[in-house]
């Protein structure tokens, strides 16, 4: 049985990355795949190229624990695309997982620039 | 969407294959917007998002269980393997069948001599008394016939009733087997004497005819009745092999049995006994324990004690009369008929001892203590101590 979710430790901190930036991303309203993947690039100033192809079954692992809903609706070039939207829970997520990267940075930092605390 | 989604696999397979197409199409659209020729475009819109079958398939596996589908592959290889080497594939079978049969056969007789409980109306409730007297048969001596006079009239208000069984014939080892002449025919049977109020105390209900009436056997020979097992009824009713010869030949047995013509070790010079079919306590089901208890015949005790015999040793059923339960009464209960005991027969240094399993038993260890002979014998010489 091929084992599933064994990534190396640096795999799993960008995947769950992943899911933080689609979160945000969604906190401004429904948006189709297209949409969030161009979003986070955009306001990462590029800094950050999303994979589009891992981005699929990243939503997909958000829907299916509940922190977004999506629809079927009509793209601004009158496309039907697939629509994403924060549930409640997403929400609480949000926060949770927001709080938990900042602590993350300040820690990643201390270890970096002991001197400048 | 939780445990459902395994259900739902290709409808959502089918819908993450829409989803790309739409990212597709859109990506392909913002290129050609950005001057790329239409080929251009798409193949770029196809590089940026990657392999779609891949993703798909990844989706797809988030919602399977990988052991469940890898399932059905692995019994196909274990099966190959199985089938190219026979000799290993005997050798596996027969040692987990010969495992199988054994636990299977060890389980069933732990279950028949513990766990299955006597087939009587309140099993819970029912109590050997016993003795350890020292001696030759040490634990299997019990009490006289006037003993259980005696203990009935002392200890009565302690039970529902008290009833006497004793071995006779087959497995009383004195007397060798005994003989049933029925329809002409002789056959040995193993014989169990009861007093009259065995059946009722336990509760139970003849198939056919009827038990023991209270006044029989009070007095010798008087009541010459026996009553058959089940198993021994249709072990002489040969069974047809059509149900209807079969219910012809139970109804000749029926009615033959119901009049006088079984006879008993030419009992009572011949006197022919009234048999009675009992058992099939619980419909539908065999006998268990009980048939282990009174195999074949019982016949009143009372009537072959009256007559002379009284040095046959007695196992006592009592029921106790105030318990419910007699797990957590057992004990206070014993304690108490023992000290009654112990003033009637004089057996010191007297410890009851439960066992835990079948009919609840309690024996009273005083192997030190000789056995009284003189009075009215009040104990029993047993078979060997009397030879």
């Amino acid at each position: 049985m091929p084992k599933r979710g064994a990534q190396p430790l640096q795999g799993e901190v960008l995947q769950g990355t992943l899911d933080l930036l689609v979160l945000q991303t969604l906190v401004m309203g429904p948006a189709h795949g297209h949409t969030i993947a161009y979003a986070i690039e955009r306001r990462s100033d590029d800094v950050l190229q999303v994979e589009h192809g891992s981005l699929y079954p990243a939503l997909h692992r958000l829907e299916d624990r509940g922190w977004i809903a999506s629809f079927w609706g009509t793209s601004e070039n009158n496309r039907k695309a697939r629509y994403y939207r924060l549930t409640p829970a997403g929400r609480k997520q949000l926060a949770a997982q927001t709080s938990r990267w900042d602590q993350l940075v300040r820690a990643v930092n201390r270890v970096l620039r002991p001197a400048s605390e | 969407m939780s445990w459902k989604k395994f259900f739902r696999r290709r409808r959502w397979d089918e819908e993450r294959a829409h989803e790309l197409d739409a990212h597709l199409e859109m990506e392909t659209a913002e290129n050609i917007a950005r001057g790329m020729s239409g080929e251009d475009a798409a193949a770029a819109a196809h590089r940026k998002l990657g392999n779609t079958t891949l993703l798909r398939e990844e989706i797809y596996r988030m919602n399977s269980l990988g052991l469940i589908e890898t399932l059905w592959q692995d019994l196909h290889y274990g099966a190959r393997t199985l089938r190219k080497s026979p000799g290993f594939t005997i050798v596996a079978v027969l040692t987990l069948a010969l495992g199988i049969g054994v636990n299977t056969a060890i389980f069933s007789m732990v279950d028949w001599l513990v766990f299955q409980q006597l087939p009587v109306q309140d099993p819970k409730a029912l109590t050997y008394l016993g003795f350890i007297r020292g001696g030759p048969l040490h634990n299997d001596v019990q009490f006289s016939f006037p003993e259980y006079r005696q203990i009935t009239e002392e200890c009565g208000k302690e039970f529902d009733g008290m009833a006497a069984v004793s071995f006779g014939g087959a497995s009383g080892g004195q007397s060798g087997p005994d003989g049933l002449t029925f329809q002409g025919k002789t056959r040995p049977v193993q014989t169990y004497f009861v007093t009259a109020n065995f059946f009722s105390l336990l509760g139970l209900q003849p198939a056919l005819g009827r038990f023991f009436a209270a006044r029989e056997g009070n007095a010798a020979g008087g009541d010459p009745v026996v009553i058959l097992s089940w198993e021994y009824w249709h072990s002489r009713c040969p069974r047809g092999s059509d149900g209807g010869a079969q219910e012809r030949v139970a109804g000749r047995l029926k009615a033959a049995a119901l009049g006088r013509v079984a006879c008993l070790n030419g009992y009572r010079r011949a006197v022919r006994l009234k048999a009675f079919v009992f058992e099939r306590l619980l419909r539908g089901r065999p006998q268990r324990r009980l048939v282990s208890i009174f195999r074949k015949i019982a016949i009143p005790a009372d009537d072959l004690f009256a007559n002379g015999n009284s040095h046959q040793p007695l196992r006592l059923a009592g029921v106790p009369g105030y318990f419910s339960t007699i797990c957590s009464h057992r004990r206070p209960l014993s304690n108490y008929l023992f000290r009654l005991l112990d003033q009637h027969f004089g057996l010191p240094s007297m410890t009851p001892w439960s066992s835990n399993s079948g009919p609840q038993s309690a024996w009273l260890p005083s192997p030190s203590v000789r056995p009284r002979r003189s009075g009215r014998a009040l104990l029993p010489p047993g078979p060997s101590r009397s030879a």
